[in-house]
C-alpha cells in the first residue's frame, strides 16, 4: 500500500490484499443479485395490482379506490356511511337510498371491518378532511370499536399501518420506494400477481358487503373486554370537523343478539357517551322488526336484515331531516330526552 | 441517530470514509468527533456529562497512578467512583428514591411532600459511567496503566458503536486497541457485514415485529386474555433478546469495520439450561463487570455457603437496580439472585449427598434422553426466567400482579397465537440460534462456500425487507437503561 507523506491522510489503514481469495467478492455479489434479481422479480409481479398494494385488505381497497374516483368527479355522495364492520355488514346504501329522500339519495358505504376507534381516526377521518364532503355522514360504529381487545387492536393496526393511512398523515413508507416491502401488503392480492387479470374484488354493491347465513343458533362471540374511554375523543374529533367541514352528523347503535354481559355494559357506555355529548343517535339495538333470522351472527345481519334495516334507516334519515330534533328509539319508544338534532353546533 | 435508522448509515459510511484515508493520530480524533456527534443527535445537552465524566476519570486516573501510597491511591479512586455514581444516581435514580422516601414517610404515617425534579436521562448512561468506573479500578489495581493522551481515552469512552447500549468494554482489552495501529483488511469486512445484517434480523425483522405484540399486552394486562398474556411473556422474551443482541451484533460489526473488536455479549442465552448458565451467556459484559467488581469484592464465595448466597443476591439485585429506577427492577434482580442462590444450594446439597465424584460419574445416557434432559432443562429454565421478566416490563407492581393474575387464572378460555408473521420470524431466529449454538460459532456462516454465503445473506436481507417492520423506527429496549 502507499503511504502519502502527509501528517493527516494515510491509505496505511485499509488493506484488502486477499480479496479475491477470499471469495469475499463473489458472496457480495451474490447477495446483490439476488436482491436485486428479487426486486425486479416484485415489480414484475406486483405490477398489475397498482396500488391496491396500500390498503390493508381487497375489500378495502375497492371500496375506498371506488369512492376516491367518484370523489375526482367532483360530485360526493349525498349520504355517505362510515364507521366499522356494523356499517359494512348491515347497511346496503342502494335499500337506504330508497327511503332516504324522495328524490332518492346518493348512498356510498365507506365503512370498513376493523375500523375501530384508532383506525377510525387515522384513516377515515383524514379521508372526510379532504376533497368533496358529502351532505350527511352516517357513523355506524360498535361498542367493540372502544373496547380494548388483542384480536381488535392487531385489525386496528393492520389498518393504520398501511401504506395509505400513512400517506393520508403525510408519513412515507419504504414501500413507496422498494417493491419487496409491498409483498407482506399485496399478498391478499396474489391471485392477480403478474397475469394482470382484473382484480377479483368487484365492488360491493356502493361498497355494501351483503353476509350470507341464518343464525337461528348464535355462538357467544362478541368481543369481552372494557370500553376504554379515552377512545371515545375520537368522536369529539369527527364532531369538530364536521363542524368545520360542515356536513351533518348522525350516529347509529346498530343492531345485535343474544348480548353478553361485557356487551350490553359497552353498549351502556357507548350509548351514555353519545348522549351527553348530545349527538343525533338512532338506536337500532332491539328492533322488533329484526328476528333470529336476519342475523348471520351475534353483531351483524344478513343480506336480507340489512336490507330491512336499510330501509329503516333510510326512512329514519328522511324522518330526522324533515323533524331535525327528534331522536327515534326503534324500540318504539320515543325519549324527548335524547332527543337530538342534525345541526352539528 | 438509532442503528435501525438511515441517518445511522449514511453517517457510517461518511466516518468510515474518513477513517481510511487519516493516518492513525487523525482516525483517533476523527472518532472521538464522531463519537461526540453520535451521543449529541440525542440531545447536545447530554455531551456535556459525558466529557465531564471523560475528564474526572481521565485525570483521576492519572493520579492514581502517581499517588506515591495506596492511602492516596485509594482516595482518589474514590474521587473517581463517587463522581461517576453521583452522576449516575441523580440522573437516573433521583426521582425514584425521593418517590419511595415519601411514599415510606407516608407509610409510616407522615405527610411527605418531597421535591422531585423533571430529569432527562441521559442515553446510555449506565453503559459509560460502569465502563469509566472499571478503568479507574483497573488502573487502581495495577492492571493498567493510566492513559496520559486525552484524546485516546475520550476515545474509549465515546467509541460510538458501543456508547449507548454497550457492550462495556474493559479498558485492558479496548485500550490497546485504541492507542495502537489498525489494519482494517478484508477478514474484518467479511466478519463484519454479517454481524450486521444479523443484527438488522434480530432488531428489523424479530423485535420490531415482537414490540407491539408485546407492549399491547403489557399496556393493559387488566382487559387480556390469560393466553394472549402469557403468550406477550414468552415474546418478551425473544423481543427483548433480539432488541439487546441486535443491538450488539450490530455494535461489534461496525466496530470489526474499523479494525477494533468489541467483545460477544450474547452466547446464545435462550438455549440456557440454568439460570446460572444463563448468566454466563446473557449480558456478558455486564455481568462480568458485576462479578469482577462487585460480587469478588463482596467475597465472592470465598467466606462460606451463607455469605456467598448473600453476594450473589446482592450482586443480581444490584444489577436489576442498575435496568431501571423502578421497585419492579429491584424485584427482578431479587428473584434472580434467589434463583441463584437457591441453584447452588441444590448443587451443594447434591454434592453432599452423593459426594462429588460420584456427581461426575454419571451412567452412559442415550442421545434421546440426553436431549430430552437437556430441552427439559431449557424450558424450565425459560419458564423461570420469562417469569421475573414480568416485573421487568411492568410498568408498575400493580401491572405485573395483573399479568401474573391473568396468566394463573387463564381469564377467558384462548389459544395463544401471536400471527403468521411473528411465528415465522421467531422460527427462523431459532433455526439461525440453533445452527451457531449446535457448531459452537457465532460466525459459522464464514465456514460455508462463498455461494451460500451469498445465498444466506440475501435470504436474510429479503427476510428483513419483506417482513421487517422498516418504517417502524422502534429505539432499542436498553437505550434507556
Amino acid at each position: 500500500m502507499k503511504t502519502f507523506r502527509s501528517s493527516i491522510l494515510s491509505f496505511d489503514t485499509l488493506n484488502l490484499e486477499g480479496w479475491r481469495a477470499a471469495g469475499l467478492r463473489n458472496e457480495i455479489l451474490v447477495a446483490i443479485l439476488l436482491l436485486v434479481g428479487a426486486e425486479l422479480l416484485a415489480r414484475s409481479a406486483l405490477a398489475p395490482i397498482g396500488d391496491y398494494w396500500r390498503y390493508w385488505e381487497p375489500e378495502a381497497a375497492v371500496k375506498i379506490e371506488t369512492y376516491r374516483a367518484q370523489l375526482r368527479t367532483g360530485v360526493p355522495p349525498r349520504i355517505l356511511i362510515v364507521g366499522d364492520s356494523t356499517g359494512e355488514f348491515d347497511i346496503d346504501p342502494r335499500s337506504v337510498a330508497d327511503d332516504a329522500t324522495s328524490e332518492g339519495a346518493d348512498v356510498y358505504n365507506l365503512a370498513w371491518v376493523g375500523n375501530r376507534s384508532e383506525a377510525f381516526r387515522t384513516c377515515t377521518l383524514p379521508i372526510l378532511a379532504n376533497g368533496p364532503i358529502p351532505e350527511l355522514v352516517v357513523v355506524s360504529l360498535s361498542p367493540d370499536a372502544f373496547i380494548e381487545t388483542w384480536a381488535g387492536r392487531r385489525s386496528e393496526q393492520a389498518i393504520t399501518s398501511s401504506s395509505f393511512c400513512k400517506n393520508l398523515n403525510g408519513h412515507r413508507n419504504v414501500a413507496d420506494y422498494l417493491y419487496l416491502t409491498r409483498i407482506r401488503w399485496a399478498w391478499p392480492f396474489r391471485e392477480s400477481w403478474w397475469r394482470g387479470r382484473r382484480l377479483p374484488y368487484a365492488p360491493n354493491y356502493d361498497g355494501f358487503v351483503g353476509l350470507d347465513g341464518d343464525f337461528t343458533r348464535v355462538p357467544a362471540r362478541f368481543a369481552d373486554g372494557s370500553v376504554v374511554p379515552e377512545r371515545f375523543t375520537v368522536i369529539a374529533d369527527l364532531v369538530r370537523l364536521a363542524g368545520s367541514r360542515g356536513f351533518k352528523l348522525v350516529f347509529v347503535l346498530p343492531p345485535r343478539i343474544d348480548p353478553t354481559s361485557y356487551r350490553l355494559n359497552a353498549d351502556r357506555q357507548y350509548r351514555e357517551f353519545l348522549m351527553a355529548s348530545g349527538l343525533p343517535v338512532l338506536d337500532y339495538r332491539e328492533v322488533p322488526f329484526l328476528t333470529r333470522r336476519n342475523f348471520a351472527d351475534q353483531n351483524h345481519l344478513n343480506r336480507l336484515g340489512a336490507r330491512i334495516y336499510s330501509r329503516q334507516l333510510g326512512r329514519d334519515i328522511a324522518f330526522l331531516n324533515e323533524a331535525s330534533v327528534k331522536q327515534v328509539n326503534r324500540n318504539g319508544k320515543r325519549h324527548d330526552t335524547m332527543a337530538t338534532t342534525l345541526r352539528n353546533d | 441517530m438509532t442503528f435501525n435508522s438511515i441517518n445511522f448509515f449514511a453517517f457510517l459510511v461518511i466516518v468510515l470514509c474518513l477513517y481510511y484515508v487519516l493516518t492513525h493520530r487523525w482516525q483517533n480524533r476523527m472518532l472521538l468527533v464522531a463519537g461526540y456527534v453520535f451521543y449529541g443527535w440525542w440531545d447536545a445537552r447530554f455531551l456535556l456529562l459525558l466529557a465531564l465524566t471523560t475528564a474526572v476519570d481521565y485525570a483521576v486516573a492519572q493520579q492514581i497512578e502517581d499517588a506515591g501510597n495506596r492511602n492516596s491511591a485509594r482516595r482518589w479512586l474514590w474521587v473517581s467512583i463517587i463522581t461517576n455514581l453521583s452522576i449516575l444516581g441523580f440522573f437516573k435514580y433521583f426521582n425514584f428514591f425521593v418517590d419511595s422516601t415519601a411514599g415510606m414517610l407516608e407509610w409510616l404515617g407522615f405527610r411527605a411532600s418531597l421535591p422531585t425534579i423533571r430529569i432527562l436521562l441521559p442515553v446510555g448512561i449506565s453503559f459509560y459511567t460502569f465502563k469509566e468506573m472499571a478503568y479507574t479500578i483497573d488502573v487502581y489495581r495495577g492492571q493498567l496503566k493510566a492513559c496520559r493522551n486525552f484524546v485516546d481515552f475520550a476515545l474509549f469512552v465515546s467509541y460510538f458503536p458501543e456508547l449507548v447500549a454497550g457492550p462495556i468494554m474493559r479498558a485492558t482489552v479496548q485500550m490497546p486497541q485504541i492507542v495502537g495501529k489498525r489494519v482494517v483488511g478484508w477478514k474484518n469486512w467479511e466478519e463484519g457485514v454479517p454481524l450486521i445484517i444479523l443484527g438488522l434480523f434480530k432488531k428489523v425483522a424479530v423485535a420490531d415485529t415482537l414490540a407491539p405484540i408485546v407492549d399491547w399486552s403489557f399496556q393493559r394486562p387488566s382487559v387480556m386474555k390469560g393466553a394472549d398474556l402469557l403468550m406477550a411473556l414468552y415474546l418478551f422474551s425473544i423481543q427483548i433478546y433480539c432488541d439487546f443482541s441486535g443491538y450488539s451484533d450490530i455494535a461489534r460489526g461496525v466496530s470489526k469495520l474499523f479494525g477494533i473488536d468489541l467483545m460477544v455479549n450474547f452466547d446464545h442465552p435462550l438455549f440456557s439450561t440454568s439460570v446460572s448458565n444463563f448468566w454466563r451467556r446473557w449480558h456478558i459484559s455486564l455481568s462480568t463487570w458485576l462479578r469482577d467488581y462487585l460480587y469478588f469484592p463482596l467475597g465472592g464465595s470465598r467466606f462460606g455457603k451463607l455469605k456467598t448466597y448473600r453476594n450473589l443476591i446482592v450482586t443480581l439485585l444490584i444489577s436489576g437496580l442498575w435496568h431501571g429506577a423502578n421497585w419492579t427492577f429491584v424485584v427482578y434482580g431479587a428473584l434472580q439472585g434467589i434463583y441463584m442462590s437457591i441453584e447452588r444450594l441444590y448443587r451443594d446439597v447434591k454434592k453432599l449427598l452423593v459426594g462429588e465424584r460420584a456427581q461426575h460419574e454419571r451412567p452412559a445416557r442415550s442421545i434421546w434422553s440426553s436431549c430430552a434432559g437437556t430441552l427439559f432443562k431449557i424450558a424450565v429454565t425459560f419458564n423461570l426466567l420469562a417469569f421475573t421478566r414480568v416485573f421487568f416490563r411492568a410498568r408498575s407492581f400493580g401491572d405485573a400482579w395483573q399479568v401474573l393474575y391473568g396468566i394463573v387464572t387463564w381469564r377467558y378460555p384462548a389459544i395463544p397465537w401471536a400471527g403468521y408473521r411473528a411465528t415465522f420470524l421467531v422460527g427462523v431466529l431459532l433455526i439461525i440460534e440453533f445452527v451457531q449454538y449446535y457448531y459452537k460459532d457465532h460466525a459459522v456462516v464464514l465456514r460455508w462456500p462463498w455461494f451460500a454465503r451469498g445465498a444466506a445473506y440475501a435470504a436474510i436481507g429479503l427476510v428483513i425487507v419483506v417482513m421487517g417492520s422498516l418504517d417502524e423506527d422502534v429505539p432499542f429496549i436498553y437505550f434507556e437503561f
